[in-house]
């Protein structure tokens, strides 16, 4: 557990360091591994060097250290038989003398007393334990540590022992001198090694990493957009292949991307010019909008219109041209030239080109100060006609444009002539809804007026002849009492009178009712709801609400008055129900009507089905939209049915009634 | 005997040739004079102070209305009696507000004038039996059109939020717009609401939440 945990730990950190190493720069990790190399080897021969050195003068030392104390012994042993002292210190002194390496010498004779030595003093009696040499070999070595460093001392007996022994010292001063300098001189090569490896390291990883980081930030450029910049070829080499790829690839990528954004300043140019077209009705407007978007996505200064109007050709609209120059173009009769022959023989195939010296530009150039003289002219096509030609004036150097670009111009001219004949369409279809409108409105109310007339002429003067019919016939019956007979007769002629007059009544009421007229809304259709109730059997209710003080304009009151009219009709006719409701509320913008019964109802989504009271439905709708209100119908099978008519009617509108609303605006009876 | 001295206005000259007959040959009642307008009659009035002006509601010039008001305002001994086409009650109220004695209908004119001439000439107010009983069945059909709800009868906060909405004129689309509910749930609520308040119609939904104050109108 514990040995796995920390080899766990060893691996982290071996991955940390790795990391570490790969994220360093290249030259970083080639002077690195440079400076590693160099370093390992330097130190490995400098050891290995250095030992096999030690080894090496340690064993000549030696050597040389037995040659030297066998010399001796041959040397001395003559001189120790006869005890020649001083020839024993002579032959010392001049053993040290001529082996540097010596440090000490001394001879013990057979007593075991020294014979001669080299040192000032006295030998260190130490000295004298160590090193007792046997008589079987030739010489013994001992190495002794001393205070002046490791001394190999040999011990060569003398006549095999019998006549003493020679001591010989050797020290390694000169050796570890010798070995110091050779360690000392490979330390040097090591370190002026690792000074031109790692400068030849910079120099190639410079070499290598130069192009590269180069090709960094060019390619960094690239990212951010500047297609234009290029890489440098330093070498024929793989780096130089690369650079010459990358070249090649942002190249392809300028040209797709200039490809692209033409087409997006083609497609935002068209897209500009639908806008402008669309977002407004107003045709000279969405021509003037529309010519500003081409001429900016060209780019041009100066452009017009000229759209064909019955026979005459006008200029609709117009950019950067003199007032005098677009004033004449529009008040005389245009002299002929060759988009104007286009417009008028709608030969699309002369389209979209370049006019070369223009005629009216040439007049323009003479009287106006224009400063063009050629022009490109742009069919404007709705349905394959064209109702319109989009000039655009250049310098003639500006002439040739490419054909991508007349492409773009023949869609935009395509976008204008729809946008052209929309708008046309559009006017007309605004004139006719604003003429149906006011012919509704007045066919609406000159039905109204008949209505009056007839319902007042029926009312009046029929009744009143009736009556007086009636009241003669009274009369005569009173008189013929006595001739018996004739006053039954007198009495049928009667009836028939009253029944007449009842009719009339009734009739009048329907086509136009004079309480409508002279008591108001509320009292007229509290009228008609209760004789919906009577006259159907059916239970029907009417409330009013917020009509107490105020009554309303009498175009508002007709029209609902008939839209219940119409809409109590469709319940007697198709409704079945048992019980209608009529509701008039007066909110503070509006007047809302509510016609509701819980008959058996219908899907308002498949009204097709029953044509009677569709049309009903929709003449109520019409009659609310003529007054600017909104019909809603909310029904389902089974459920009844709910219509909400709601008439925006703000206070100002509202007449605030008098106590006879009737008497001020009657109009003057109609007596003929 | 003292005959009851009548003024005729009518722009009818046929109606009033007739009417003269007619009440000439009463014996208790003559025809002193005839007027083809509203002014006309008010003039008349004046002049000749009648115990009784018979009018008709529509003649030209000064209306029929005005011309009650005039009469019994400068000539208070005169009582009107209205001959009139019109059969709306609400003209029947115009007349007797105006100060009006007697409403007879043209279709009645042969049976119910004299009595009503003679009654006015008494003092007596007279309405013509036909707009009697459409007012009396008016009267009484008001009174049934919705009768008090159950006294335990309790709208959550929620319908009364509906109710109120309803009453105030708006359809179950825009409710449910409003309240941000379903259409369904505002159909649900108003279910409920009509047959705890035993109401039969929007109608009856309105005079309740009139009645309750839910409704704030100008």
């Amino acid at each position: 557990m514990n040995a796995s945990a920390r080899l766990a730990s060893w691996r982290s950190l071996a991955r940390a360091w790795g990391r570490r190493f790969t994220a360093a720069s290249i030259q970083i990790k080639t002077t690195g591994i440079t400076v590693a190399v160099v370093l390992l080897l330097g130190v490995g021969v400098t050891w290995q060097v250095r030992a096999y050195l030690a080894r090496e003068l340690r064993q000549s030392l030696e050597e040389r250290g037995v040659a030297v104390a066998r010399g001796l012994a041959s040397r001395s042993t003559d001189l120790v038989l006869t005890g020649n002292r001083f020839g024993l210190y002579e032959l010392i002194r001049e053993t040290i003398e001529t082996n540097p390496d010596v440090r000490y010498a001394f001879i013990i004779d057979r007593d075991g007393q020294i014979a001669a030595h080299s040192f000032s003093n006295a030998v260190p009696p130490d000295l004298l334990q160590v090193n007792q040499a046997t008589d079987e070999a030739p010489y013994r070595i001992e190495l002794l540590a001393s205070e002046e460093g490791l001394i190999h001392d040999i011990a060569v007996p003398l006549l095999g022992g019998r006549a003493g022994m020679i001591r010989v010292g050797l020290t390694e001063h000169r050796l570890r001198a010798a070995v110091a300098r050779a360690v000392r001189a490979l330390v040097a090569a090591t370190a002026a090694a690792l000074l031109v490896g790692v400068v030849a390291a910079i120099l190639l990883t410079r070499v290598v990493t130069q192009p590269v980081l180069e090709l960094v930030e060019v390619t960094r450029a690239v990212g951010a957009g500047q297609l234009d910049r290029k890489a440098r070829r330093y070498m024929d080499d793989e780096i130089g292949e690369l650079a010459d790829a990358f070249n090649t690839m942002t190249d392809a990528l300028a040209r797709s991307r200039d490809e692209l954004l033409r087409h997006n300043r083609e497609l935002a140019a068209l897209n500009a010019v639908i806008v402008a077209v669309s977002h407004s009705h107003d045709l000279r407007a969405a021509l003037n909008a529309a010519l500003a978007k081409t001429l900016e996505s060209i780019p041009a200064t100066a452009g017009w219109i000229v759209l064909l109007e019955g026979d005459r050709a006008t200029l609709a609209a117009h950019c950067g041209l003199p007032e005098a120059f677009v004033a004449r173009e529009n008040s005389s009769a245009i002299a002929p030239c060759h988009c104007l022959e286009v417009l008028r023989t709608g030969d699309v195939t002369l389209l979209p080109t370049v006019q070369v010296a223009c005629p009216r530009l040439e007049r323009g150039r003479a009287l106006d100060g224009v400063a063009w003289k050629d022009h490109l002219s742009i069919p404007l096509l709705a349905k394959d006609k064209v109702v319109g030609v989009m000039n655009i004036a250049m310098a003639s150097a500006q002439a040739a444009l490419g054909a991508a670009n007349l492409s773009l111009l023949e869609a935009i001219g395509q976008q204008v002539g729809v946008a052209i004949e929309n708008a046309r369409l559009w006017e007309e279809l605004k004139q006719k809804e604003v003429q149906r409108g006011q012919l509704l409105k007045r066919l609406i109310s000159a039905q109204e007026d008949e209505r009056k007339r007839i319902a007042r002429e029926l009312h009046d003067e029929a009744g009143s002849a009736l009556t007086s019919l009636l009241v003669g016939l009274r009369l005569l019956e009173q008189q013929a009492d006595v001739m018996g007979g004739l006053s039954e007769r007198i009495g049928e002629l009667k009836e028939t009178c009253a029944h007449t007059l009842e009719g009339l009544h009734r009739l009048s009421a329907e086509l136009r009712p004079s309480a409508l007229d002279r008591l108001g809304i509320v009292a007229a259709l509290e009228q008609m709801v209760a004789d919906h109730g009577r006259r159907w059997g059916v239970a029907a209710h009417f409330q009013a609400l917020g009509f107490d003080k105020f009554t309303l304009p009498s175009e508002v009151a007709s029209s609902l008055y008939r839209i219940v009219q119409e809409a109590l009709t469709n319940v007697a006719r198709h409704a079945q129900a048992r019980t209608v409701g009529v509701l008039l509320e007066r909110r503070p913008d509006a007047v809302v009507l509510i016609v509701e019964d819980d008959g058996r109802g219908f899907d308002p989504h498949a009204l097709a089905g029953d044509e009677g009271a569709h049309l009903g439905l929709l003449g109520i709708r019409e009659r609310a939209a003529l007054l600017g209100g909104r019909f809603t119908v909310e029904s389902a099978p089974g459920q009844g049915t709910t219509l909400f008519v709601e008439i925006p009617c703000g206070a100002a509108m509202l007449t605030a009634a008098c106590a006879e609303p009737a008497l001020d605006n009657q109009p003057a009876k109609v007596v003929s | 005997m003292k005959k009851i001295r009548v003024l005729l206005a009518d722009d009818h000259a046929v109606l009033r040739a007739g009417l003269r007959a007619l009440l000439n040959a009463q014996p208790d009642i003559e025809v002193v004079g005839e007027a083809g307008d509203g002014a006309q009659a008010v003039q008349l009035a004046r002049a000749l102070t009648p115990d009784i002006a018979l009018l008709d509601i529509s003649m030209p010039g000064l209306d029929g209305l005005a011309a009650v008001q005039q009469i019994r305002r400068l000539c208070s001994s005169t009582r009107v009696v209205v001959l009139t086409m019109h059969e709306e009650e609400g003209f029947l109220r115009q007349v007797l507000d105006a100060g009006g004695t007697g409403y007879v209908l043209k279709r009645a004119a042969e049976t119910e004038l004299l009595t009503a001439i003679r009654a006015a000439y008494r003092g007596e107010a007279f309405v013509d039996p036909a707009m009697t009983r459409s007012l009396i069945q008016g009267y009484l059909g008001q009174e049934d059109t919705f009768g008090q709800p159950p006294a335990d009868a309790e709208l959550s906060p929620r319908e009364t939020e509906v109710l109120a909405l309803i009453a105030a004129g708006y359809s179950n689309q825009q409710i449910a717009e409003k309240l941000v509910i379903s259409v369904k749930t505002v159909e649900t609520h108003k279910a409920h609401i009509m047959e705890k308040l035993g109401a039969r119609s929007r109608v009856d939904l309105v005079r309740y939440a009139l009645d309750k104050g839910l409704l704030k109108h100008p």
